[in-house]
């Protein structure tokens, strides 16, 4: 087993330049405060770790700052270890080089990865840590920060894969929520076309049929041609006028006016029209002009005597009878004339109304109700014989009022395309029919549109999901291994605290004995991650925090009890043990029994032990040498400086025979 | 610092068993998850989280 014999140290720490035979035995180094020992202590774990703990982690200090000696650089800094078994040299230096021989690397490997330094900081860290805190330095002693990092990082796949799957779910959910949200989907466009075609069906337009909404705007505009056919269709133009001018009528009332106004000059004797009867009152006109004048008492024709005062008289009346004949006479040419045209005005609308009939398809004909009469009137009155055939004008009265009956009839039969009420029925109706298609268009539009958001989400549904089976699985994994990994670390480091318990016990027992403890154990807590408990039964409590019962010195030995019970168990035959000024709250009759324990014990391996205790020093020194340890210098640190660094002689003390039990 | 009897090994070695034992109880023609891991840890990848959730999903893929 390699053994260390010389330890030196230059420009390191507290020590300028200094070392200490080991000879490949122990040392036990005592001095006061302040005189280097940790100093010490440094060196040993720089030169296996290249590090120093109480420089690490806390603000302000470090190794590169604060690892040389206060007058020196860095870079003459350096520690050196000789070897036995086998034979070398290791150095290493503060500027950050490590100078071994191959023969030294798996010693100075398995230095870097062993805990076997104990320093006074530490020793209730582990007591008083939480229960997790305590398990990280468990895991630290046991060499199993490893696995506490490969549980993390599982731990942290883990969470990640969770994650994306629980994302993944939410995706889902939010889609499942807008599916949700869309429009009933009962309803296709089928049902929509059968529907509309049905309300158009109802609004008059069953020949109007949507069979695809491409239809649309041939049916939309079959309806607009339908409500303005009256506007393009000859024959409802036709029954329109017809309609127009059979309710405007023949102007029969106007002809029976006129033909009465015409009988009744004509029956008042002036029928007769006489042609000389204007002549001779045109003569006479002329007699009286110049009877007036000439006062004449001879005719000039016969040359007879002649009262021209009678005769002008005689003219005078005579000129008035005729003058009152020839208006009788005017006023029954102007009535014939009326008559006439009365007559020609109704035969002329007669046979518009006939075309017009003819034209709109309505069955029948009334013109010849009074065309013929109407044609033998117009005759007779031409003929100036009209009072002579009262037969005549009672045929055309006939005619003219069979014509009215029928013309009554005729327009209630007869439906006007025009008319404003049949116009409003059929608007409505169109309107309606497009405020159906309208609706059916808009309709089917919000259903495609549902439809192509109810495809597009059912495909990110679907993608998600496919997404989700994947991570799901990858997640089981990912748990299984985390799980697993955590109960087998759990279960294999609770084996170890169980095989540790039977040395811890053993240890504590040796440094207490009969002081009311028992049952002393460290547990793993199943239920997390890295957990460990400290228990203890005192008297008649069990399952107790130490803490609870124990002294500051008894927390401090069951600290070091746990530490050395991990160094037999897991350092093998790894030679070195290092306690730093590990016992000072200890009374002297424990710390003599922690010294028994150290040599009984840790007899077969280089022990370095400071402490500031003469009479621990002592301790130590009297058990040494009674359990033979001839291999164990004791030195003492007579004082320090900061320019020559400890002085250290050895102690030459022989010890007494050591007291207490 | 690491015990020497390498209790970190031991630990995953046992943690790598109990996987392959329950793997086995569904299929006992292969264990690939704790092949995966094991390989994952011999070849120093176990401290990647990305290495670790490539190793799930890559064991997920295909047909559930």
């Amino acid at each position: 087993m390699t053994r260390l014999t010389t330890l030196q140290v230059k420009a390191l720490r507290g020590i300028v330049q200094s070392e200490l035979l080991f000879e490949g035995g122990s040392i036990v180094l005592g001095g006061g405060n302040g005189t280097g020992k940790t100093a010490w202590v440094d060196a040993i774990e720089f030169l296996y770790t290249g590090s120093i703990s109480t420089l690490v982690g806390t603000a302000g200090l470090s190794l590169r700052q604060h690892g040389a000696h206060i007058l020196q650089g860095p870079q003459e800094s350096r520690v050196t270890a000789r070897y036995q078994d086998p034979a070398g040299e290791i150095t290493r230096w503060l500027r950050g080089t490590v100078d071994s021989p191959a023969a030294l690397d798996r010693h100075l490997a398995r230095g870097a990865a062993l805990t076997f330094i104990l320093r006074r900081s530490q020793l209730q860290q582990f007591i008083h840590a939480k229960p997790a805190d305590r398990y990280r330095s468990m895991a630290d002693l046991v060499g199993a920060e490893n696995l506490e990092r490969a549980e993390l990082t599982l731990k942290r796949a883990r969470d990640t894969i969770q994650s994306g799957v629980l994302a993944l779910h939410a995706g889902i959910e939010q889609v499942e929520r807008q599916l949700a949200a869309l429009p009933d989907e009962e309803m296709n466009g089928s049902d929509i076309l059968r529907e509309t075609n049905e309300q158009l069906a109802a609004l008059g337009f069953s020949d109007a049929t949507l069979a695809a909404f491409d239809d649309v705007p041939r049916v939309r505009t079959a309806i607009l041609r339908r409500a303005r056919r009256h506007e393009t269709d000859p024959a409802a133009i036709s029954r329109a006028r017809f309609r127009e001018d059979l309710d405007r009528g023949i102007g029969q009332r106007g002809l029976r006016d006129v033909m009465s106004a015409y009988l009744a000059l004509a029956r008042g004797g002036s029928q007769n029209r006489d042609s000389n009867t204007l002549e001779l009152l045109q003569i006479l006109r002329r007699g009286r002009e110049y009877l007036s004048h000439t006062r004449v008492g001879r005719c000039p024709l016969c040359e007879q005597h002649v009262d021209s005062q009678a005769l002008l008289k005689q003219m005078i009346e005579r000129v008035g009878q005729l003058e009152e004949v020839s208006l009788r006479q005017q006023q029954l040419e102007r009535a014939r004339e009326d008559l006439e045209a009365a007559i020609q005005d109704t035969a002329a609308r007669l046979r518009s109304i006939d075309a017009l009939q003819r034209a709109s398809g309505v069955p029948g004909s009334a013109a010849s109700r009074v065309e013929n009469p109407l044609a033998m009137l117009r005759e007779s009155v031409r003929d100036g014989a009209l009072t002579e055939s009262m037969d005549m004008v009672q045929r055309l009265e006939n005619g003219l009022t069979r014509w009215e009956e029928w013309r009554l009839e005729t327009l209630a039969a007869v439906e006007d395309p025009l008319t404003d009420t049949d116009d409003d029925e059929q608007a409505q109706a169109v309107n309606a029919a497009i405020a159906v298609l309208e609706a059916a268009t808009t309709h089917n539009a919000q259903l495609l549109r549902a439809q192509a958001e109810r495809d597009r989400l059912i495909a990110d549904r679907t993608r998600l999901g496919d997404e989700l089976r994947p991570k799901q699985r990858a997640l089981a994994l990912a748990e299984r291994a985390y799980t697993t990994f955590n109960r087998v670390k759990n279960d294999e480091i609770q084996r170890i605290y169980d095989q540790l318990q039977a040395d811890l016990v053993r240890m504590y027992d040796l440094l207490h004995p009969g002081e009311g403890h028992r049952a002393l154990s460290i547990i793993m807590d199943p239920r997390k991650r890295g957990s460990s408990e400290l228990k203890m039964g005192f008297h008649e409590r069990d399952d107790e925090d130490p803490r609870a019962f124990s002294s500051e010195g008894h927390l401090d030995s069951l600290g070091l009890c746990i530490f050395l019970a991990f160094v037999k168990r897991f350092n093998g035959d790894w030679p070195l043990l290092v306690l730093d000024d590990v016992v000072p709250a200890v009374d002297a009759a424990h710390k003599l029994r922690v010294a028994r324990l150290l040599f009984e014990e840790f007899g077969d391996r280089q022990l370095f032990i400071t402490t500031h205790d003469s009479r621990w020093f002592l301790d130590l020194h009297r058990v040494g040498a009674e359990a033979g340890r001839e291999d164990v210098r004791y030195l003492v640190i007579q004082s320090w400086s900061l320019e020559d660094g400890p002085r250290i002689r050895e102690d030459a003390v022989a010890p007494a025979s050591s007291h207490g039990s | 610092m690491q015990s020497e009897s390498g209790i970190a090994d031991l630990i995953y070695r046992r943690f790598l068993e109990e996987l392959a034992r329950t793997e086995n109880a569904e299929d006992s023609s292969a264990s690939p998850l704790a092949d995966a891991m094991e390989n994952l840890w011999l070849d120093g990848r176990w401290r990647d989280d990305k290495a670790l959730i490539e190793l799930f999903e890559g064991l997920s893929e295909g047909p559930a």
